[in-house]
Order: structure tokens, then sequence, then C-alpha cells
């Protein structure tokens, strides 16, 4: 034991980390483990008591053999990358706005950009309702009376009202990132492109965009894996007929107890969700070589 | 005036620039005007509007008043990305994540210029400033002075019919420095560029330039070769600026001005004036010789290679800055010797009114 503390004290510092890797370990890592091992053991319980849990694939196996599981992740997947996409095409123009703005804008913007992080994003998914619902929600109410529809639109309860309510809680998610990066921005750099003959378009294309490179990779980390594994837009936007496979393993877990299936789908949900964050980080890695120093040939 | 600019049009014509930051004047009503293929520095103390001035150039800051042409064409009117001047940054400002070929390139690239003419022009370039085997490093891979290198073959590759170069030397050590700007010096020759340096340091402005602006809080003062600048200041604040100086006060009249000693100089000023005498135009003489001016006694001498600087105090209180040969029998004075004091050439020094 003391030469672990020893080593953690003269090796690299890692003691300050010690209470978090603790408070990690015991509230999370284990209950993971227990969680992934009910979905590969056959679970006897009785009166209450878990009597017996022997190794088994049999979960596994039928699950994957099930085409209903495949869909659910398809477009689990479809959505999270779309709404990171969304997120990305809204988000980067603010963070150049930001860049381009005096001091007082930039505060705005901020602000902007944090005050709805402050109310939950239930509230906000809420708030979706009433501006998506029925024939009295604002877009319809809107069109409606603009005469641009004859009928009200059905988006609520449907994936559109999921991928817009899901994009405008994340967006904060993906700027935030990104105006880290352009706070960092040499404007040096802008003028040093200007005056090699790039237009503003040129110097965003070529310069501000290739930087912003690792704020994209965070802000699109953050927005996948939240998005991939959220359950509550889902659930308030989609109206309960829109299954992703967070709602999936929420449902199996929560409303038909179906422990092991859930845990397999936590599991795979687990898995895949580390897949694209391994993507996105590697993506990010191979186009910031230049922060590192291999360029040394 | 002896430095001023004389030839046909100048190829750059700086007229009238001024510009306010809010009440602060950076610049007013600056004029420069600088031949074909002329090297001229801008010197002067921090916050002088040095930056400012090449800014203006540069189109970075937007001038409230004057003109500025480059080789007859009207160089306001353009937008920064259309202006032929090539811009070499105080920290180089290199772009971190392209290679120093991509960087070069980057001018060319953006102006529409052909793959393979880029490839071959930045290779030119490379081999020209001896970087030819670091092509494919990233900027943070280089030492400074491989940056510089970079970041003016960068603004020399497009082209551009003025470099502006702003503390250029700033970030490399002293030895590597020297070397830098005589090989800079002899680059910008080779290749007939015209250029304006930026610097506070006034070695490096008599070094690299042709002619050198001295720039006092937002005007320029003069404008000379190094050797007027230094022997013919027109104003007390150019001397002071340019050099070691000492401003004798003295009292002129009927056309000559006199220094104790006897020395007289021709001036057109009468009543009070002000006597700028080099270091070197002094002679250190005995205390007991006639011939001196001023008494006095060493305060300090510190040698500084060939020569040694004495600190000298007169009975008077004035203080004297005065440089000796070390091998000359003045050469080895200790603290509190008794001195006297003569000027050697009278035609070397200058008068001013005591007022400027
Ligand atoms: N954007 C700006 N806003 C307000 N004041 C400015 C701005 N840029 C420069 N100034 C002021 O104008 C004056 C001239 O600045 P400039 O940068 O041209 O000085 P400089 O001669 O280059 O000095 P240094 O040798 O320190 O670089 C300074 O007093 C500076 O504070
Ligand atoms: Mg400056």
């Amino acid at each position: 034991m003391l030469d672990v503390l020893a080593r953690f004290a003269n090796g690299r510092g890692f003691w300050p980390a010690i209470p978090a890797v603790a408070f990690l370990t015991v509230l999370m890592v284990i209950p993971l483990v227990l969680l992934l091992s009910f979905g590969f053991s056959d679970i006897v319980v009785a009166r209450g008591v878990i009597v017996s849990q022997d190794f088994t694939l049999d979960h596994l196996t039928k699950i994957l053999g099930d085409r209903l599981y495949l869909l659910t992740f398809q477009r689990s997947i479809n959505l999270s990358l779309s709404v990171t996409a969304l997120c990305l095409i809204f988000g980067f123009p603010v963070a150049y706005l930001y860049l381009r703005s005096g001091t007082f804008a930039r505060r705005a913007i901020l602000i902007a950009v944090i005050a709805p992080l402050l109310t939950s994003g239930i509230v906000r998914t809420y708030a979706w309702i009433v501006i998506l619902g029925g024939q009295r929600g604002i877009v319809n109410r809107t069109l409606l009376d603009l005469g641009l529809i004859d009928a009200p639109l059905r988006i609520l309860n449907t994936h559109w009202a999921v991928l817009i309510g899901m994009t405008q809680v994340h967006l904060p998610l993906m700027i935030l990132p990104l105006i880290a990066v352009m706070t960092r921005h040499d404007k040096a750099l802008d003028e040093a492109s200007a005056n090699l003959g790039a237009s503003r378009l040129q110097t965003l294309r070529h310069v501000i965009l290739p930087m912003s490179v690792p704020g994209i990779g965070t802000g699109a980390t953050l927005v996948f894996t939240l998005s991939y594994t959220t359950f509550v837009v889902p659930q308030l936007l989609g109206g309960g007929n829109y299954l992703n496979a967070a709602t999936m393993a929420f449902e199996q877990m929560v409303y038909s107890l179906e422990w092991s299936k859930g845990a397999v789908t936590s599991t795979l949900l687990l898995v895949t969700c580390i897949f694209f964050i391994g993507l996105f980080t590697w993506a990010s890695q191979a186009a910031t070589r230049w922060i590192r120093q291999e360029g040394v040939a | 005036m002896d430095g001023a600019y004389v030839g046909l049009a100048p190829f750059v014509a700086i007229d009238g620039l001024t510009k306010r930051f809010g009440d602060h004047v950076a610049l007013a009503d600056c004029a420069l005007a600088i031949g074909r293929g002329e090297i001229v520095t801008l010197l002067g103390p921090s916050g002088c509007g040095k930056t400012t001035l090449l800014r203006c150039i540069a189109g970075f800051t937007e001038p409230d008043a004057g003109s500025i042409a480059i080789d007859d064409a009207d160089t306001l009117a353009l937008p920064v990305n259309r202006r032929p001047v090539g811009v070499v940054f105080q920290n180089y400002a290199l772009f971190p994540h392209m290679t120093v070929a991509a960087n070069i390139g980057y001018g060319l690239k953006m102006r529409g210029v052909p793959k393979g003419e880029i490839d071959r022009r930045v290779a030119d370039i490379l081999a020209l400033v001896s970087l030819s085997e670091l092509k494919d490093r990233y900027p943070i891979a280089l030492s400074g002075g491989q940056q510089q290198r970079v970041a003016v073959a960068r603004a020399l590759v497009v082209e551009p019919k003025l470099l502006l170069l702003d503390e250029a030397f700033n970030a490399l050590d002293a030895k590597l420095r020297a070397g830098m700007q005589a090989e800079l010096r002899k680059l910008i020759k080779r290749l007939g560029m015209t250029a304006i340096f930026v610097t506070h340091d006034q070695d490096e402005a008599l070094a690299i330039s042709d002619r050198v602006a001295v720039m006092g809080s937002g005007r320029i003062a003069q404008v000379a070769n190094p050797i007027d600048i230094y022997d013919r200041p027109v104003s007390p604040y150019v001397a002071q600026f340019v050099g070691t100086s000492n401003m004798l006060a003295a009292r002129a009249a009927g056309g000559v001005a006199t220094l104790p000693g006897g020395v007289k100089l021709p001036t057109s000023y009468s009543g009070d004036v002000q006597v700028l005498v080099r270091p070197q135009n002094f002679e250190i003489l005995d205390a007991s010789d006639a011939r001196a001016g001023w008494q006095g006694r060493v305060t300090f001498g510190r040698p500084a290679g060939a020569i040694v600087e004495y600190e000298i105090d007169a009975a008077d209180g004035t203080s004297f800055k005065i440089a000796a040969l070390r091998d000359s029998p003045a050469g080895h004075l200790s603290a509190g010797t008794p001195v006297g004091l003569a000027v050697r050439d009278a035609s070397a020094c200058v008068v001013f009114e005591a007022s400027a």
C-alpha cells in the first residue's frame, strides 16, 4: 500500500485524482460491471434474491439475431449523427460570429449560449411540445394564419420533432468548445491570410475551420454521446412511438423488467458509443497532427 | 534636407497620414517617400506609432486622413487582400496547421496559381532561404530563426512590390540577430525589393537600412541615411534617440555659439542654445591642461570592446558621457581621477535652439 502511494506521490502526481477515481469506481464502474454481468448470465430469482447466475451468451445471440434491434440501433445512430451534423452546421456560424465580435457582443453571445443550459433539458423539451404541438402549437398556428398550409402539419410525435428538439437541447455543447477554440484564435493569422491574398471566406475555409478541429471534435463527441444515450427527448417529443436504443434499454429495464435483455441493449449501446467516440477522436487527431511535433521528418 | 528622397516620382509615397485612437493621436501628418529598391527603417520608442503606420500601409488599420501610393497606384483604395504588400509579422504569424511548404505556398494558392507552379516556386524560394530540408515540418518544430526565414519566404514568394517587417528580429537572440540582419539585407537587395523595417533598436536600424526614419509621438522627426541621422540630427529628440549624446547648454550671439574652452560654433540662433557633442568628440586631458574647457572627475569607466565609456562629472554637476580608445593614454583611468575635457572637432558639434 505504502509503495503504491509513494509511486503516486513522486511519480506523475496522480494523487489529486484519487478522490475522483474512488468516486467513479464505487458509483459507476461497479454498478456498470454488475449491470453488464446481467446481460451475460441466467439469473434465477427466488423471493427477491438472486439464487444463481450462470454465464450464458443466449441473450446476446437472441438480440443480435433480432431485426428489431438492428433497426433500432440504426435509427439511433442516424439520429445522433444527424443531430451532431446539425449542431455543427448551426453552431459553427455562432462561434464564427463570436470570433468576429467585439467584447460586448461576445458577452451577449456567451450568455445566449449558456442560458439554456441553466434550465433543465426536460423543461426545454416541454417547450418544444408547445411550439410544435398539434393545432395550437406556435408553428402550426403561424403557418395556418399565414395561409401557407390548410391543415396542421404533424411534427410532434415524429422523427422530426425528436431531431429538432435534440438539436436545440444539445446545441450549446457544440458551441462552447468551438468558442473555447475561437477565444484562443490569433487575429494575426487572419491578417496574415488576408495579406497573402485570401478573402474572408478563404480565410474561414483555410485557416479558421482547420484550426477549429479540436473544438469540433470535442463538441461532436459531447453531442453524439448525449444524443445517442438520451431517452428523455425521444420519449417526450417522439410521443411513445419513437423507439431508439436508449429508449428501448430504458423500457426493458423499467417497464418490462427484462433485466438481461436491458443489460445486453445497454452493453451494445455502450460499446457502439465508445466506437463512435473513438472514431471522432481518431479523425480529430488525424486532422491536428500539427499540434504535436509529428511534422518532424 | 540631406537624406531626403531624391529622384523621380517616389516608388512609395505616403503623405499626410493621420490616425487617431479616440483622443490619442497615433499618427500625426506623416509623410515618407521611398525609392524603388530602397530599404527604410522606422525607428522610434515604444508607442510612437511605428506599427500603426505599417498597419495602415498593409490595410489592417484604416487611417483617418492622408494618402498612400505604391508605384503610382492609390493603395488606400485597395482591400487588404489586393494590396501589393508583403508583411513579415512580429511573431511571424505562421499558420500552425500548415507545413513550411504549405505556409509558403499559401499566397500563391489564394491567387489561383496552378499546383505545379506553386510547387516549383515554393521549392525555389526554399532553396533561396536554405530551408529545403524543412519543407514538411510544422512551425511548432522550427527554431526561431527558421520560423523567421519561413515568414520572410512566405511574404516574398508572392512577389509584393513592398515588403513590411515589424520587429522582425525581436524573437531572435543577439548573435543570430546580427547574422539574420545581414543575410536579410543581402537577400532583399539581391531581389531588388523595396522594404520598410520597423524597430526600436537603433543598431538594427543603422545596420540594415539605406535610410532611417526616426519617429516620435506619431510624427516622423527625421528621414536620412544612417550617417546623417547620427552626425546631423535635426532635433535634440533625434540626437538623443540615436547613439549616445551630450547636450551642453551654451549662449549664442552674433551668429556664434561659444562653448567653454573657447570653442566657437557658427549658428543662426541667438540666446540660449543646446550643443550636441558625441562621446568620442571629447579629448580627455590632464586636469592642469590649459586647453581644457571643463574640469571633472571620472565617476566610472566601462570597457566596451575597443573603447572605454567613461562617465565624468564636472564640478558644476554636469555629467559627461565620453568614449576613449582603450589603447590610448586615456584608456585606463580609474574612478576619482581628476581630468580636463576639451572638444576635438568643432565642426562635428550640432547647435539646437534651447527650447527645441
Ligand atoms: N487598436 C488600438 N486602439 C487604441 N490605441 C491603439 C491601438 N493600436 C495602437 N494604439 C496606440 O497607438 C499608439 C501607437 O501604437 P503602435 O503600436 O503603432 O506603437 P509602436 O511604435 O509600434 O510601439 P512598439 O515599439 O511598442 O511596438 C500607442 O500609444 C498605442 O497605445
Ligand atoms: Mg509595434
